[in-house]
C-alpha cells in the first residue's frame, strides 16, 4: 500500500503521482493543504512540512526521489 | 520616486499602498514558489518573529515564474516543495517578478541595486549558476530577478539599501537588519 502526501500547487507532487501512475502503482493521496488530520499525520511521520512524502512498505521517502521509489516498488511487487 | 509610491495587491485582491509602511524597515522578497530554497520561508518567518516588534516588516511576493521550472536534476531545485503553512508575514497576490509583465515594484527594486552574482560558496550556489547557464541563460543577463527568494532591504526612509540573492540565507541578513533597525 502506498500513501502520497501532497498539496495542490506542488509540481513535484504531480511528478510523483504521474510516475506512480506510469509504474501502474496504486496509491492513496492525502492533500495536506486541505486535510488537517493528514497534515498532523505528515508532521508525526516526518517532523517537517516538505512534500511530496511517500509511504511505501512502511518506508518514508521525501521528495520525488526516483531511485528510492523504484527500490520500494520492486520490493512491493515481490 | 520611492517604494512608497507603489500600490500592490494583497493575496485577497485588496490594494495596499507601500506608503502605509513608511518608517519601517522592509524586507521584500519574491517568496515565489514553494519549491527549491524553501527553507528560506522558515528563516524569513524566524526574522519576522524576532524583529517585528522593532519595526521590521516582511513582504512576500509569490511568483509562479520559477515554480514549474526544473533546471536539470541539480540538487538546487530539490525535488520537493514545502508548505508555507505557519508563515504569518504578509503574502501578496501572485505576480511575475521578471520579464515584460513584471510587477513594477520588482522592476523598480532591481533597477536600484544591480545583480552582483551568486554566492558560489553557498551549498547550492554553483548548482544554481550552472542550472541557469544551461537552461535559462537569458535570466543571467542584466539586473533582473534570477530566482526565487531574492531579497531586498529598504531602510526607514524608503531607500533600497540591500539586495540579497537566493544564495544568501535570510538569517545571514541579521546584522544588516539590526543596523537598519538602529
Amino acid at each position: 500500500m502506498i500513501t502520497v502526501y501532497t498539496s495542490t500547487d506542488c509540481p513535484w507532487c504531480k511528478k510523483t503521482k504521474d510516475y506512480l501512475k506510469l509504474k501502474q502503482a496504486e496509491f492513496t493521496e492525502i492533500n495536506v493543504e486541505t486535510d488537517l488530520a493528514g497534515r498532523s499525520e505528515l508532521l508525526a511521520l516526518t517532523n517537517q512540512l516538505n512534500i511530496p512524502v511517500l509511504k511505501i512498505n512502511d518506508q518514508v521517502i521525501t521528495g520525488f526521489d526516483r531511485e528510492k521509489i523504484d527500490e520500494q516498488l520492486a520490493i512491493l511487487k515481490k | 520616486m520611492s517604494v512608497y509610491d507603489f500600490t500592490v495587491k494583497m493575496i485577497d485582491g485588496k490594494d495596499v499602498s507601500l506608503g502605509d509602511f513608511k518608517g519601517k524597515v522592509l524586507l521584500i522578497a519574491n517568496t515565489a514558489s514553494k519549491c527549491g530554497f524553501t527553507p528560506q520561508y522558515q528563516e524569513l518567518q524566524a526574522l519576522y518573529d524576532q524583529y517585528t516588534d522593532q519595526g521590521l516588516e516582511i513582504l512576500g511576493f509569490p511568483s509562479n515564474q520559477f515554480a514549474e521550472q526544473e533546471p536539470g536534476s541539480n540538487d538546487e531545485v530539490r525535488s520537493f516543495c514545502q508548505l508555507n503553512y505557519g508563515v504569518t508575514f504578509p503574502l501578496f497576490a501572485k505576480s511575475d517578478v521578471r520579464g515584460e509583465n513584471a510587477n513594477p515594484l520588482f522592476a523598480y527594486l532591481t533597477s536600484q541595486i544591480p545583480f552582483q552574482g551568486f554566492d558560489l560558496n553557498h551549498p547550492i550556489g554553483k548548482g544554481l549558476q550552472e542550472a541557469l547557464e544551461n537552461n535559462f541563460p537569458d535570466y543571467l543577463l542584466g539586473d533582473s530577478i534570477k530566482w526565487n527568494f531574492t531579497k531586498f532591504l529598504i531602510d526607514r526612509n524608503g531607500k533600497v539599501v540591500g539586495r540579497y540573492e537566493p544564495t544568501t540565507t535570510p538569517l545571514a541578513m541579521k546584522a544588516d537588519i539590526e543596523k537598519l533597525l538602529g
